[in-house]
């Protein structure tokens, strides 16, 4: 008598642990797909409309705003770092006003002492004319999901500072003041993370390509990907905000969807919602999860 | 009220009020520019006190010369305003976002403005020297 309920109270636990699991990977799933609704207009941001586009300066502010409440709802300090920053030629800045820009930056911090930060950043505008789910609407999904489980670690080998990033596609003034504001703090930083197209995946296999990888962030992304069985290819080149960060010489790693399987719809009018491949971004979180997880837990 | 005693008193006509006007939006610009680090607009203005000075200081040189000159920048600044509005058709997709949409109501009217006092000063020239 005494061990059928023995057997039993073990039974409903463990089946009341394989629904909780169950709950938690559908929660990033529906949450994703909450963020990338409202940042392309599938869903009302806030209670201020619906957002066709992220490319005017008041839709990009409207979209950081957004962004800075969903990581304080995380637990994250936030702060903006508005700039204004010269025109790309000489000759436009004599025609035209300067750049005018707002990255969100989060932030949470090691539990243990020490100086260095890992960076995760993606950029939250998109090109005029288009509701930018792929581009970058996944990456800032991603990110918004890292940020919900990392505040959760019990230990954080380092300081974690997630930047959501401006005007990536008027040629990375963000990230470019970005990097100078860090360069000038003399910010200690460990690794870069940069995530941009992250959300098409049309022949199912969840691969994924790194971009000009440091060394030791490629091995560490090579390591996860073989426990989940994802395959990698490593490319050359800086084709987002990895560009300025490559530049300063910080290690840098830009994950994004396979190169041979990218959205046929980039900055056109048809990178929706109903494009992004949910399955394919919850997998990809959960392997980039891995990945800063192992190097949070470093000793 | 206040101000039109000061106008009144400063003597100022309307002819020179426009003049000094003619060179507040290359001076708004720069002080816009130089809040954000950038120095180009300021040398550029700089060159041409610079220019103005040492044309005034040569006696061959007349007044009339270089208002007529500075009436011809300002019309050929206006102008080239206008040209970059027809870059937006042929290349649209080449344009950042925030150029872009500097081509609001305020680009049309600082550039018509700039082009009408352009071609009222290289016109009025003569009425401006005198009193």
């Amino acid at each position: 008598m005494f061990n059928t309920i023995l057997i039993s109270c073990l039974l409903f636990s463990f089946s009341s642990g394989i629904t909780q699991e169950k709950d938690t990977i559908a929660s990033t799933v529906d949450y994703q797909k909450e963020v990338i609704g409202k940042l392309t207009g599938k869903e009302a941001i806030v209670d201020k409309g619906h957002l066709k586009q992220r490319a005017t300066y008041n839709e990009r502010v409207l979209t950081a705003e957004y962004l800075a409440n969903e990581l304080e709802a995380s637990g994250w300090s936030t702060e903006f770092h508005k700039y204004r920053t010269p025109q790309s030629t000489y000759f436009l800045d004599l025609f035209f006003r300067p750049n005018k820009g707002i990255n969100v930056i989060g932030k949470v911090s090691a539990t243990v002492a020490t100086e260095k930060h890992i960076i995760l950043g993606a950029h939250f505008d998109s090109e005029r004319k288009t509701p930018g789910a792929v581009d970058n609407a996944s990456g800032v999904a991603l990110c918004l999901a890292l940020a919900r489980e990392l505040q959760n670690f019990e230990h954080r080998e380092y300081n974690i500072t997630i930047v959501f990033f401006d005007q990536e596609e008027d040629d990375e003034v963000g990230s470019e003041v970005f990097v100078k504001m860090i360069q000038k703090t003399k910010l200690d930083v460990h690794s870069v993370h940069i995530f941009d197209l992250i959300g098409w995946d049309a022949d199912g296999d969840g691969a994924l390509t790194l971009q000009s990888p440091a060394p030791f962030l490629e091995d560490l992304y090579r390591k996860e990907a073989k426990s989940l069985k994802i395959s990698l290819k490593t490319i050359g080149g800086a084709g987002s905000d990895n560009k300025p960060f490559l530049k300063a010489g910080y290690p840098t790693v830009h994950p994004f969807e396979e190169m041979d399987d990218s959205t046929p719809y980039i900055h056109s009018p048809q990178d929706t919602y109903e494009t992004v491949n949910f399955n394919f971004l919850e997998q990809s979180t959960e392997y980039i999860t891995n990945v800063i997880s192992s190097i949070l837990q470093e000793k | 009220m206040l101000f039109r005693q000061f106008y009144r008193k400063s003597r100022l006509s309307r002819k020179h009020t426009i003049l000094a006007v003619s060179c507040l939006p290359i001076l708004i610009h720069t002080i816009q520019h130089l809040f954000a680090q950038s120095f180009f607009p300021f040398l550029t203005l700089l060159l041409l006190v610079v220019l103005f000075t040492f044309l005034s200081s040569i006696k061959a040189v007349k007044v009339l010369t270089i208002l007529k000159l500075w009436g011809i920048l300002l019309v050929g600044y206006g102008l080239i305003r206008f040209a970059l509005v027809g870059l937006v058709f042929i290349a649209e997709s080449g344009v950042p976002s925030d150029i872009y949409y500097q081509f609001d109501i305020w680009y049309f009217i600082i550039s018509i403005f700039t082009v009408s006092v352009g071609i009222w000063i290289i016109n009025k020239r003569k009425v401006l020297l005198s009193d």
